[in-house]
């Protein structure tokens, strides 16, 4: 009896100490919103709750707060901010990417938006912009944008604001990002290259060749045929689009036809000599036979391990292959031009952007935002910058994006190996400023991965350099889901992956197959997308 | 009891056996290779090394684990919702469960308490009234959130109101003459006969606030995330339609499943403890729950 009014008595006290320490988290939390003034008296300051898509566990902030005491709220960008605008940075909605998405669907139907905020999804943004949420802001942009902002932000093309342009307004800022982060490249084992005295391939018979050389003549001299040629993915439209740029085939990519009008790459008949490639690779043996089960981290598995010769891949996997050398130590991984049917290979992108920032209508002072930007812009990029003081800080060198808006120059990476290639030419590594230093230093650091990426030669950033932006194609299409996109694009997607994995394994006919898919798709809702496409804004 | 092995016996335990192993080692194999991860080197786990022994044994893993901030505030956030939210959901379950084994005629309208319980586990207001109700009563960001919405576990009050019936009607009835109340005779006399059940209904208590994760996203900030919602949101899968390529090239940069393993190791570590502390109760449980003559 003692003992069960002894846990009734532990039991209560359990529910007083939860109830103590719920009440303290929720102190804290309304002492912050009551802060918030949105009036900038003069020489006064504005409170602005934002919305962000970074990870506040982020190792990065963590490591930065232990060697300056520097913060998410209170760093050198945002004290740069507050003397500068006036602004203090305050993050109602701060998500890692995934969950920043869902929160933010949450916030739009319970009303409770932050202030400013970055959106990804183009159907939230509709939204938000059809029911008179946040601001239009094309004319304040206009107005208060500096011409080197402006510079920045419309330095690939003006379409970069066509995906927040609704009813023929604009309605967000883009974050600009490098373009370039689009690019797929082909990774090859050059000492397998140099072991089986094959010559680095330019077409795409070359291609086909050397994935046999590699899957057939045992060049881990292991005596076992355990070797693949090339590399393969379930995603095979979005991780191998490389091979298809090297046939003029533009998959998963709105691009012009003839007469200048939209048409989707996926469904043109260039589409049917890399599939029919793709299909005899298979057959023969020269992909992995289960491709069709494994995602990227499975296929890296293979490449890692030593069994890979090749694959398409954007420059960052060097991060995964760098690890190779570890399992086999004469293994040595590089990037050559993608090779091609044609004399120049063409490079379809899209431009980059990490989220559009918009303002709550329910916030005053709009054009602040675009002032942020400006000064961002003039910190990083002006005449009298100071990049490498917001640009890293030590090892850490994601101090860019700390801030609450950032944006970047996007030939930001590519300059950055430039300048480096140029200095090992000319023995002035000691010199290097800017982003080619923090590159520099990395690399002299031991980042293999970043050697890999922005090295003088067979680096991706090396065919970066010889193509952008003279062979870029840009999307013709990259507006919000068009109407029947809404209701029918995500099963077209599915009959476009499993048709296209269907034909590579050789189940479907290439020729039979591909035009019986594409004639589905335009009825599944592809004629009446391109269509709407098309229609003028 | 002499057990008769006839040919038809001898096969049926055989393949019996056959089905329990297999099914025990599907449940094993994936845990066991998690583990194996955690204990191996960076470059073996990306090469796809490693399978149910670890390559290359490092403890590197677990020390980044020791360091890391973020999780152990996850970690204590998820020991406060287990701590408040069990012990409520248990009381909860226990002080409903009572009356509604009542017969009829001694819990006046029973079966319309009964249906109105029924009726929410058959229907919910869903994703946003939910979560515009937690809001405007302020509770988001606080462990109240995690807690007071799943407070009172139906499914729980249905296996503690049956496992109530069969407790002797003798019992209260001596109770009642000996002049205990109801209250008295629910905590010292149903509550102590019927351990195993509790005991059940704890376990499942303490197992659902553990694991739940998505109530942690939704109402919280990432600050006071409890542990599920932390792994998911480090676990996640690339998925490169909905992910721009600016961060498929974050992520990629910090993608390390040797640490992601070991910090689900360790997370999985507090209930593994507590199955065989319950366990316990449910052998004493059996023995008092019987009416001595």
């Amino acid at each position: 009896m003692q003992k069960k009014k002894a846990a009734a008595a532990i039991l209560a006290a359990a529910l007083i100490l939860g109830t103590a320490a719920c009440s303290n988290g929720n102190g804290n939390d309304n002492g912050t919103n009551a802060n918030v003034s949105n009036e900038p008296a003069d020489g006064g300051t504005v409170d602005i709750q934002f919305g962000s898509g970074a990870d506040p566990n982020a190792e990065y902030m963590a490591k930065l707060t232990k060697k300056t005491g520097e913060t998410w709220e209170d760093n050198r960008w945002t004290r740069l901010y507050k003397e500068k605008l006036g602004v203090v940075t305050h993050y109602k909605m701060m998500y890692p990417y995934n969950d920043y998405n869902t929160k933010l669907k949450l916030a739009i139907t319970s009303d409770d938006l932050p202030d400013v905020f970055p959106i990804n999804d183009k159907t939230d943004f509709k939204q938000l912009a059809e029911g008179g949420a946040i601001y239009e802001m094309g004319p304040i942009y206009d107005k208060y944008a500096s011409p080197l902002l402006k510079s920045i932000i419309e330095a690939e093309t003006k379409s970069i604001f066509d995906p927040a342009t609704f009813g023929g307004k604009i309605y967000g800022i883009p974050q600009k990002m490098p373009s370039t982060n689009g690019y797929s490249h082909l990774w090859i084992r050059e000492d397998w290259l140099k072991k089986l005295n094959l010559d680095r391939p330019k077409t795409m018979d070359d291609v086909y060749d050397i994935a046999t050389a590699f899957a057939k003549q045992d060049p881990d001299g292991n005596g076992k045929a355990d070797t693949i040629g090339l590399g393969l993915n379930k995603d095979i439209l979005y991780s191998s689009r490389g091979l298809f740029w090297g046939f003029g085939a533009y998959p998963d990519f709105w691009t012009k036809d003839g007469d200048d009008k939209a048409v989707y790459g996926t469904t043109l008949d260039a589409m049917k000599k890399p599939l029919d490639m793709l299909a005899r690779m298979y057959k023969d043996g020269l992909i992995d036979k289960e491709f069709g089960t494994k995602d990227e981290t499975k296929e890296m598995e293979s490449a890692v391990s030593g069994k890979l010769g090749m694959f398409y891949g954007p420059h960052w996997l060097a991060y995964s292959v760098e690890k190779t050398s570890d399992n086999d130590k004469n293994a040595k991984w590089i990037t050559i031009p993608l090779p091609s049917e044609s004399a120049d290979v063409h490079i379809p992108l899209d431009n980059a952007t990490d989220g559009y920032l918009v303002v709550s209508k329910k916030f005053k002072h709009p054009e602040l935002v675009v002032e942020m930007l400006n000064v961002y812009a003039d910190t990083m990029f002006g005449d009298a910058n100071q990049f490498e003081k917001f640009w890293s800080e030590g090892d850490i060198d994601s101090l860019w994006a700390m801030g609450p808006v950032h944006t970047l120059l996007p030939s930001l990476d590519l300059v950055g190996h430039q300048d480096i290639k140029k200095a090992v030419a000319d023995n002035t590594t000691d010199q290097l400023k800017g982003v080619a230093k923090g590159f520099y230093k990395s690399m002299q650091d031991g980042v293999t991965g970043m050697s890999m990426m922005f090295g003088p030669t067979d680096t991706p950033f090396a065919f970066v350099d010889q193509t952008y932006p003279d062979q870029v194609i840009w999307s013709a299409f990259s507006g919000a889901p068009t109407q029947t996109m809404v209701t029918s694009w995500s099963s077209m997607g599915e009959l476009e992956a499993t048709t296209i994995t269907a034909i590579v394994q050789g189940k479907e006919d290439v020729d039979s197959g591909f035009d019986k898919f594409v004639d589905s798709w335009n009825k599944l809702g592809g004629k009446q997308i391109t269509e709407e496409v098309n229609a003028p804004k | 009891m002499h057990v008769h092995s006839t040919t038809g016996t001898r096969i049926f335990n055989l393949f019996n056996l056959i089905v329990l192993t297999l099914t025990c080692a599907g449940c094993l194999i994936p845990f066991i290779h998690i583990v194996s991860l955690s204990f191996s080197d960076k470059a073996a786990v990306m090469g796809g090394l490693v399978k149910l022994w670890p390559v290359h044994f490092t403890l590197d893993p677990y020390r980044y684990v020791l360091e890391r901030g973020a999780f152990w505030h996850a970690f204590g956030m998820t020991l406060e919702r287990v701590a408040i939210g069990a012990t409520l959901n248990v009381v909860l379950v226990i002080i409903l469960a009572y009356p509604l084994s009542k017969a009829g005629d001694k819990l006046r309208m029973r079966t319309l308490y009964v249906w109105i319980f029924f009726f929410t586990m058959l229907f919910n207001g869903g994703l946003i009234p939910n979560y515009i109700l937690v809001k405007e009563l302020h509770l988001l960001d606080t462990v109240w959130a995690l807690v007071l919405p799943g407070a009172v576990g139906v499914f729980n009050i249905v296996l503690l109101l049956n496992f109530f019936r069969e407790v002797p009607a003798e019992l209260e009835d001596a109770a009642f003459i000996d002049g205990a109340g109801h209250w008295r005779t629910l905590w010292q006399i149903y509550v102590p006969v019927s351990l195993p059940a509790i005991a059940t209904v704890t376990l499942f208590s303490i197992v659902g606030h553990w694991n739940a994760w998505f109530d942690g996203m939704i109402y919280m900030k990432v600050s006071h995330y409890p542990l599920q919602t932390y792994l998911q949101s480090i676990v996640i899968k690339f998925d490169f339609n909905t992910m721009s390529p600016e961060e498929a090239k974050r992520l990629a940069k910090l993608n390390d499943r040797s640490i992601k393993s070991a910090q689900m190791i360790v997370a999985v570590i507090p209930v593994l403890l507590v199955y065989p502390y319950l366990q316990k109760y449910f052998v004493s449980g059996i023995r008092l729950g019987s009416v001595k003559g």
